[in-house]
């Protein structure tokens, strides 16, 4: 039983090393991940939904692909259309039953304010704010927002507000402990699955296998 | 023989084995999804955007497993201790000779029993999800878990047995 001892509390040590690193250095940095403070302040289409008690991140992507290339993957966003271009065999392991199209699909392509979006197959879901084609993506207060840079190149930027957080240290300490950081993970690998499809014209089919 | 310091032991010892078999599980899910996501970030990323996406990625990554598995070892101290008491009561029961050959086979019925009754509860819980119709749901919590649960049963088992053989 010693070993087991031992292995449990090295494990524990090792988790305390993670959550240290993770708090003092990743967390400040993935808050804003890759957005300029102009970016970080600009006014977007959903921000009146945004209520003060919600912590709110602003992350951003460059794309070398003009924004009419880019928008048709955030059009048909959502389980029950063409996926979250984010890493679909994590979603999966909470039965969400996701697929990343590798196609863009005229049928999804319009999407309308009021449309319903799952976040995964029978789970939680929400409605489509705001839409602008070409420019901006709203799902309640959350926005992915088109800049262009030049005729060939394009910004995604990414506004996500919390659940109302800021008055429930319970709610606080979750959404802080969890969700946040598993956020993270899912949006920034939607921004980089967006940016792959998109550039996808000038990347070889080895690199694009693993979105598919 | 003091049943009742056996009994506590026995939980003690189950309760361990359960959390060790807990964080075993997770880190093999933690060093395998970083490498798979960082694979991605690798074949997506130009070189000058990666590192800091790489470690964001990769300590967001762990930071999560290493809470989910916190939660959960909270949770298995109570499924490895009231286990370690039912595999010293049927190893007690079904084999009272203490034969060690015997105790492996007892602890490996008992551990496909207690999956079981385990994949019962799961199922009773989260319905179709925790069938083989969401396969990859099923594998992760339910299915690799159980063969983790089975071998630290019966390892178990074994050592129980040799706990009540110097008895």
């Amino acid at each position: 039983m010693k070993q087991v001892k031992r292995f449990i509390k090295y494990t524990l040590l090792f988790y305390a090393v993670i959550a240290l690193v993770y708090w003092v250095f990743i967390r400040p940095v993935h808050i804003s991940w890759g957005a300029t403070a102009a970016e970080q302040q600009m006014k977007m289409p959903a921000d009146e939904l945004i209520t003060s008690n919600r912590i709110v991140s602003t992350r951003a992507i460059n794309i070398k692909a003009p924004k009419e290339k880019i928008w048709p993957w955030i059009a048909q966003t959502g389980q029950n259309r063409g996926g979250f271009n984010s890493y679909y065999w994590l979603e999966n392991l909470f039965a969400a039953n996701m697929h990343n199209a590798d196609t863009i699909v005229p049928q999804w392509q319009n999407p309308l304010p009021g449309d319903t979006v799952y976040y995964g197959e029978g789970e939680g879901y929400e409605l489509i704010s705001f839409v602008k084609p070409n420019g901006y993506y709203s799902l309640g207060g959350w926005t992915l927002y088109l800049d262009s840079i030049d005729a060939d190149k394009a910004r995604l930027i990414v506004r996500y507000p919390s659940m109302e957080v800021k008055q429930n240290w319970l709610m606080k300490m979750y959404y802080s402990g969890l969700f946040e950081p598993l956020h993270f993970i899912m949006e920034s690998g939607m921004m980089m699955g967006i940016k792959q499809k998109a550039e996808r014209n000038k990347m070889d089919d080895y690199e694009y296998k693993y979105f598919k | 023989m003091n049943t009742n310091i056996l009994n506590k032991t026995a939980a003690y010892n189950g309760a361990l084995f359960a959390v060790a078999g807990v964080f075993a599980y997770s880190l093999v899910v933690m060093f395998y999804a970083i490498i798979r996501s960082s694979a991605v970030i690798y074949s997506i990323m130009p070189s000058s955007e990666r590192s800091t996406i790489l470690f964001a990625n990769g300590f967001s990554m762990a930071y999560s497993v290493a809470v989910f598995s916190l939660l959960m070892a909270i949770v298995s101290i109570f499924a490895g201790a009231v286990a370690g008491v039912i595999l010293r009561k049927v190893l007690l029961w079904f084999n009272p000779q203490l034969h060690a050959a015997k105790a492996i086979l007892v602890s490996s019925i008992a551990a496909l029993f207690l999956s079981g009754v385990l994949y019962l509860l799961l199922y009773i819980l989260l319905k179709e999800r925790i069938t083989f119709q969401y396969a990859e749901t099923f594998l992760f919590w339910y299915v690799y878990p159980a063969v983790i649960f089975f071998v630290a049963v019966v390892a178990g088992g074994i050592k129980l047995n040799k706990q009540l053989q110097a008895i």
